[in-house]
């Protein structure tokens, strides 16, 4: 358990104003990892990742990444650095294709225009919007749209992925796609991810861990079946009903 | 394959074009020479606009700036210090290159977008023309004069009796200015360029330094441009502060590849095409009027409402432009056809086993 950590926050404080929207949280995230993130809404976990990815700067605690501090850097650096986040409201370029979108991700690792092509319909056939590659993503359908959210994001080819509500808005059958589109990123692609879900059962059976946050806080980060049965969890976000159903 | 097809066919067109263009002059007179080297010049003008307007979603309603700061600075090099207009029109376009810089740099700063940033180019151009009327190194409001001189000279870029050279220098320029969108349309920044417009968070959040990006565009946009002034004026020998700067400079650039369609490699060209030819008729009709209209006879003014009503018509029935919608419409009769071939709009995978109601319920709200 010494090798160091791929993700580490240490006591990271958000406030807007006088509200306290991330307070003082703290966790490890391992390489290979996949970490859930849960809590009610309003619980500070996109807040959490916007401090992450860079587009908020933590007022207090540091971020590092891979052995080196983030604390603070602009979102193009954080990316650069390897850790890409999708968007819970998603943020297609409608007018290009669905190839063009994701070349604007393969860039970041390359300055030629047929290997960013290369490698975005390589990540587009993998995301499963092949047959949609050449259509402008303004066409796409919701699921679409999330899937070319991950798209882009994955041609960035980081270490690290936030995932923030893929499923948000998806019928039953997209879900159980996206789940399995989710865990063939990381077991075929070995991205490490940390993943907001208010989507339980699939969160559950996603995560290595599971973190729930509560009013800013962090109040239990633990393996699935552990957070089921906690006390403080059922009582914040899971409720009694999901506690029996899943003792029974 | 598409995409990369796509380029080929652009050069392919460009390269069809020029051959036509080169041998014009030949079927026409002075006076139709003239039109075309004013589509040319526009179409142009626009390219230049449309990588920064266009391609970057920055909309520049301020060009005159850029146009008066290369105008100004070839004319003021040749006249007072008997520099060729050649390598004048460098330094002009290094000049607004710089000041496009400064003016980016201040504007993203402070996070000027949309309508504000448009604004704001509009004043900085305004800000320039007051000073060039107070300047003596620039003849204040008087202007210069470009000294006409007997002979042609192509290192002086004049000439005096045949306007058909004049013609062959903005072929040249148009041509540069076309590969350079071509170009730019399939590179890194080009991609890079488009993902600002569409959504600057998103383009941020895949590597992106939008800032940078932004600047590098209105520079490549501003030296350009700079060097469409220094033309004109090689052109039209003559300078002063409402023709480099005037507000009428920043719209007749925009009007080109609105009109034709912004962030389309030929969207400036349709543009300068359609509304150049289109101002030298209604000039004609408002100096020799048909006697019905003879009311308007000498009147100043009727081009720009014709352009007027021309905009409102594009901006209802063609919002994308003419290129623009071209496109789009070619766009949906490929996907019509798409359509009935596979019988059904193709749909996102196949479903597999659905998640139960349970299993799916949020077990909050959200």
């Amino acid at each position: 358990m010494t090798t160091e950590p791929m993700l580490k926050l240490d006591d990271v404080t958000k406030r807007f104003g006088g509200l306290v929207a991330v307070n003082s949280v703290s966790f490890n995230l391992q390489a290979g990892e996949v970490l859930g993130l849960i809590g009610p809404n309003g619980a500070g976990k996109t807040t959490l990742f916007n401090c992450i990815s860079g587009t908020f700067a933590p007022e207090e605690g540091n971020i590092t990444f891979g052995g080196e501090p983030i604390t603070g850097l602009p979102p193009h650096m954080v990316c650069g650095r390897g850790l890409a986040r999708t968007f819970q409201i998603v943020k297609p370029f409608v007018a290009l294709s669905v190839v063009d979108n994701v070349m604007v991700g393969a860039f970041r690792n390359t300055n030629s225009t047929s290997a960013a092509r290369d490698a975005a319909r390589e990540v587009v056939e993998f995301v499963g919007l092949g047959r949609f590659a050449d259509q402008k993503a303004g066409n796409l359908t919701t699921a679409g749209r999330k899937r070319l959210e991950l798209a882009k994001a994955l041609a960035t080819n980081p270490r690290l992925l936030l995932l923030d509500e893929v499923m948000a808005g998806l019928t039953p059958t997209e879900s159980t796609e996206i789940v399995q589109l989710i865990r063939r990123v990381s077991t075929e692609r070995g991205v490490t991810l940390l993943v907001i879900e208010h989507v339980m059962k699939a969160i559950m059976a996603l995560s290595d861990r599971i973190a729930v946050l509560h009013h800013g806080e962090l109040i239990a980060i633990d393996v699935p079946n552990m957070i089921a049965s906690d006390e403080k969890v059922i009582e914040a976000y899971l409720g009694k009903e999901y506690a029996h159903a899943h003792a029974g | 394959m598409a995409a990369i097809k796509g380029i080929h066919r652009n050069y392919i067109i460009l390269a069809v074009l020029t051959l036509a263009l080169l041998f014009l002059p030949l079927g026409l007179n002075q006076f139709q020479v003239n039109i075309a080297i004013f589509i040319l010049y526009w179409a142009y003008l626009g390219n230049a606009w449309n990588i920064m307007g266009g391609y970057a979603g920055q909309f520049s309603f301020g060009h005159a700036a850029f146009f008066g700061i290369g105008a100004y600075t070839s004319t003021v090099l040749l006249v007072d210090y008997g520099v060729s207009p050649w390598m004048g029109m460098l330094v002009g376009a290094g000049f607004a290159a710089f000041f496009g810089l400064i003016l980016g740099f201040l504007f993203f700063q402070f996070g000027l977008k949309g309508h504000f940033f448009a604004l704001g180019t509009f004043a900085f151009a305004e800000m320039l023309r007051l000073i060039a009327g107070e300047m003596s190194i620039l003849r204040t409001t008087i202007g210069i004069q470009i000294p006409p001189i007997r002979t042609d000279s192509w290192a002086n870029m004049q000439f005096g009796q045949t306007g058909t050279n004049y013609y062959f220098v903005i072929l040249g320029f148009f041509v540069v200015g076309m590969i350079i969108t071509i170009a730019l349309a399939n590179s890194k920044l080009g991609y890079y360029f488009m993902a600002i417009r569409e959504d600057e968070d998103a383009a941020a959040a895949l590597g992106v330094n939008t800032m940078v990006y932004k600047i590098i565009a209105v520079m490549i946009s501003s030296a350009l441009t700079a060097m469409g002034g220094s033309f004109f004026i090689q052109f039209f020998t003559f300078v002063d502060p409402a023709l480099a700067f005037g507000v009428a400079v920043s719209i007749e650039i925009l009007l080109r590849p609105i009109i034709g369609g912004t962030g389309t490699v030929w969207g400036p060209f349709a543009g300068a095409l359609l509304l150049t030819p289109l101002e030298e008729v209604t000039r004609h009709i408002v100096r020799e009027p048909p006697p019905f209209l003879s009311f308007i006879e000498g009147r100043a003014g009727v081009d720009v409402m014709l352009f007027g009503i021309l905009i409102i018509i594009v901006v209802i029935y063609m919002p994308d432009g003419i290129v623009g919608t071209l496109i789009k419409q070619w766009d949906r009769l490929r996907r019509g056809r798409q359509r009935s071939r596979t019988g059904t709009e193709p749909t996102i995978a196949t479903p597999t086993q659905p998640l139960t109601d349970e299993q799916i319920k949020p077990t909050t709200e959200g």
